[in-house]
């Protein structure tokens, strides 16, 4: 700081000199009385203050932009959404005796800039029709050939099961508002509403593919792909806005990009050494920073 | 389309594809003096700055998002379980694995494979002769399709070890059932789960050997003087077949062979060119060089002499169909040999065992994900009597590589019921520090090529310039489930050996796993063989209806054996391929 203060004050004698010379065309110096140049000197210490206040300020606007997931705020996710799905995160992964869960991770961010981007836009899928649906027994006929068997069984999470012209965004909104329409036909309240032992009933149902008002996701592809998804929020790395802190990775034991630093190993010794050994887990941005 | 037509100058030899398969076939050629042009649809992965530390300990960037990997709105492929129904597009990487194969760039797959080695046995070159010989061909199932390689393990030796060189592949020479092997660098230093499960397959009087692996040991120069680092264990691919290695010790045409081929100054690399079409003289009987578009989408011609096709699995096979190039096969009247009677080298569940180790492990951060294990073969091939069972061959058994499950956090997750709640949470506590570890050993028996299974034209899905995908008709066998029957119990009693706890067989019913599942070790659909009515390619890799066009993979094996994941054997017959070519280059017309 102090460097650079003097460095700035050098500048602008130099600055003065030159604006001084220019006034008075082409003369190569002019001369300043000691009062003045005490003036100026003070005027300059004001200056430097005001900036040095300004640094300050700068400093700590620059810190707390820093960790990103502080931030809060939506990209997509409508208000109506971001209730239901906070609510679905946290019965998946709750905040209990274990320790923090989806709520502390900040999942919902994390799903939120997801659907946002290019997971909401379907970005890298082929999406050439036409669309048909897997598991089908009888007959489908699809351009002039007619298949006497249907189609074939693809399981829930398997990447020929989405066989939707709608993005993954859209596959969300229609599933959160099934969901909803469900919890109010069988459990009698809007999901948020419900208690946590009904709200797990809710989401056992879909596991079980018991909703029938499904119209595309179905019950059990919907909760499955939110599953995972708050799973990702859970425990990607906090660089993708979820696991603040990491949390998920000091609750499962996982050291994230520490490479054994800490404990001054390689992490060949620690291949070879018998007993697990816990290191202070480290993310994406740690090692970046780092430089390496 | 109005695209730009450019039209290059002939070449020796166009390889398609950069991976595994094409960079022996570059080097190899350009280096004996012919001018080679590679063609990749891909970009050149500088694996020291593309795949740096900082942005490669990414899970959610690697296994998910496959950050590196094919982008499926260019092409994808659908599959179906039999000819009567439609086959449906895979539309997405998804937390399954699956479809992780395909690579994208030079290197191909091998930027991001397990690296896990070994060679065929004999008894894999000549799998039906033996069978019938000792056990008659009612072992084998009714409709199979199954044929002997027109070369023997002998025949393939040189080659081996050439792609053995090539790669600088870790392990020792330990196995009594495949003779001969010595590999240019030590094993990895074996771990300690590795350690109890050799003493105990030892006691049982099997003969567990360090498991040979493509994710070097040591720094390593290849008899091409392309140097590379050795491991340093950083653990991050010992999660799945997806992650690029940031140091270059996973052995891959990037840092093995193309190297070498760009230094010989007779090689031309083409990257983010899309083959489309290999075209052929006015008789149909020779290939006049390839079409393809480069990313400015310029139409390119290349005139060559000889076309290799390096390119993976369905879809060798698919650039074969669109350019009118075999006998496709027909399903209806199993006549034909392009696209005939696929099989996959990854399998659904089957019946296993199942027990914990209480031993303590550092599960992160440490590893490599092919070494540090041993592998024992005195449960496969026909290393134990088959006489009135009703499968053939059985597989390796292997314990001790993964030192740890790598990150592995979200895939540890694929949907199901019970993987969300409290109680879910409690038992994720610690899991990454784990005393105890959970083993599975599943032997299984490999899959027979049958005549209801092929890899055609898709008659309603097209890729991002118009042409048809590849279309894969495929299901699982019975052998598979049969072997696994016979072999769980002696799996139990190495586990019992290994002084696990809660040591079970774990039942799984006959053919109910799912089938949806294809993946990286498609086999038999271009086969080579002695027969030109079943097979695409003769022993030379040449193919029986065009003489200049010669292929490598493990989509030409006739067999695929349960012994090896199956790369190795198919770099070694990359290097029988590049031999032939020579030959062709010299001397002109069939080889055989």
């Amino acid at each position: 700081m102090l460097l650079m203060n003097n460095d700035r004050r050098n500048f602008i004698k130099i600055g003065v000199a030159a604006v001084g010379g220019a006034t008075v065309a082409s003369a190569i110096e002019v001369p300043l009385l000691n009062s003045q140049v005490q003036e100026k000197e003070n005027e300059l210490k004001e200056k430097d203050e005001k900036l040095q206040a300004k640094d300050q300020q700068i400093g700590q606007l620059q810190s707390q932009v820093k960790d990103s997931s502080d931030m809060t705020g939506f990209l997509t996710l409508n208000p109506r959404e971001q209730t239901l799905v906070e609510a679905i995160s946290e019965t998946m992964i709750p905040t209990d005796e274990t320790g923090p869960g989806a709520k502390e991770a900040r999942v919902i961010y994390f799903i939120d800039r997801q659907l946002a981007g290019s997971y909401g836009k379907n970005g890298n899928m082929y999406m050439a029709g036409p669309f048909v649906k897997s598991g089908q027994t009888g007959p489908v006929t699809v351009g002039s050939i007619t298949y006497s068997k249907g189609s074939p069984t693809i399981r829930v999470n398997s990447g020929a099961r989405y066989q939707y012209a709608f993005s993954l965004r859209e596959y969300w909104r229609r599933g959160i508002q099934f969901l909803d329409d469900y919890s109010n036909s069988a459990y009698g309240a809007s999901f948020d509403r419900l208690s946590e032992d009904k709200r797990i009933l809710v989401l056992q149902d879909l596991f079980d593919g018991k909703p029938t008002n499904f119209a595309g996701p179905t019950a059990v592809e919907f909760v499955s792909e939110v599953h995972d998804m708050v799973m990702g929020g859970f425990f990607a790395d906090p660089l993708y806005g979820g696991n603040k802190g990491m949390i998920s990775w000091s609750l499962a034991g996982f050291n994230g990009t520490n490479m054994g630093e800490d404990i001054g190993k390689t992490t060949k010794d620690i291949m070879l050494m018998t007993s697990p050994v816990r290191l202070i887990p480290k993310s994406l941005a740690d090692l970046q920073a780092k430089g390496s | 389309m109005s695209s730009n037509v450019i039209t290059r100058p002939q070449v020796d030899v166009v390889v398609l594809g950069l991976g595994h398969m094409g960079g022996p076939v570059a080097a190899e050629l350009s280096r004996a003096g012919y001018k080679v042009a590679g063609i990749e649809k891909g970009p050149y992965w500088d694996f020291s700055v593309d795949w740096n530390s900082s942005v490669i300990h990414d899970e959610w960037a690697i296994m998910l998002e496959r950050k590196f990997d094919h982008p499926l709105h260019l092409s994808t492929f659908t599959v179906r379980n039999n000819k009567d129904q439609i086959a449906l597009p895979v539309r997405r990487y998804t937390k399954l694995i699956q479809y992780q194969s395909l690579g994208h760039g030079v290197g191909g797959a091998g930027t991001h494979y397990g690296g896990v080695m070994g060679r065929f046995s004999p008894w894999a070159y000549e799998p039906y002769s033996d069978t019938v010989d000792k056990y008659g061909e009612s072992i084998l199932p009714s409709n199979h399709d199954l044929e002997d390689f027109p070369v023997s393990y002998s025949d393939m030796v040189p080659y081996y070890e050439e792609w053995e060189k090539a790669m600088g592949i870790s392990g020792t020479n330990q196995d009594p059932f495949i003779p001969g092997v010595k590999y240019p660098t030590p094993p990895h230093p074996s771990t300690p789960y590795g350690e109890a499960f050799k003493r105990a397959a030892e006691s049982l009087g099997y003969h567990p050997y360090p498991q040979p692996s493509a994710l070097i040991s040591t720094s390593y120069t290849n008899q091409y003087g392309i140097r590379r680092n050795g491991c340093l264990y950083c653990g991050w691919c010992s999660g799945r077949c997806n992650y690029p290695c940031e140091v270059g010790a996973k052995g891959s045409s990037h840092v093995t062979t193309i190297p070498a081929a760009m230094e010989s100054g007779n090689f031309d690399l083409r990257t983010h060119s899309y083959v489309y079409r290999i075209d052929l003289d006015s008789s149909g009987k020779k290939a006049t060089g390839v079409r393809y578009y480069d990313a400015q989408g310029n139409i390119n011609v290349q005139p060559a002499k000889v076309v290799f096709n390096g390119i993976w699995g369905f879809n060798l096979v698919r650039l074969m169909l669109l350019s009118g190039i075999g006998r496709p096969y027909d399903l209806d009247t199993t006549n034909g040999s392009l696209g005939r009677a696929p099989t996959l080298g990854d399998g659904p569940a089957v019946t296993n065992a199942t027990g914990t180790l209480n031993m303590g492990a550092n599960t992160y951060s440490s590893g490599n994900q092919a070494g540090g294990g041993f592998v024992m073969l005195d449960l496969s091939d026909n290393n134990f009597d088959h006489k009135g069972q009703n499968f053939i061959g059985g597989s390796a058994v292997s314990y001790g590589n993964y030192l740890g499950a790598g990150p592995n956090m979200v895939t540890a997750f694929n949907a199901g019921k019970t993987t969300w709640g409290s109680a879910w949470k409690k038992s994720i506590k610690d899991m990454k520090l784990p005393t105890k570890l959970p083993i599975t050993f599943a032997p299984s028996g490999p899959e027979i090529p049958t005549k209801d299974q092929s890899i055609s034209l898709d008659p309603h899905y097209n890729d991002i310039y118009g042409d048809p995908l590849a279309r894969i008709t495929i299901n699982w066998g019975a052998n598979r489930w049969r072997a696994a029957e016979y072999l769980a119990p002696k799996a139990q009693e190495i586990l019992t050996k290994m002084g696990c706890t809660d040591v079970k067989v774990n039942k799984v019913p006959e053919l109910s796993g799912n089938v949806d599942f294809w993946a990286a070790h498609i086999r038999n659909g271009a086969r080579t063989g002695s027969k030109p009515a079943t097979s695409v390619f003769n022993k030379w890799m040449q193919c029986w209806d065009t003489e200049n066009l010669f292929a490598a993979g493990e989509i030409c094996y006739p067999f695929g054996d349960n012994i090896s994941p199956g790369t190795h054997p198919a770099g070694a017959m990359a290097y029988l391929a590049a031999d032939g070519i020579k030959k062709y280059l010299q001397s002109q017309g069939s080889l055989v």
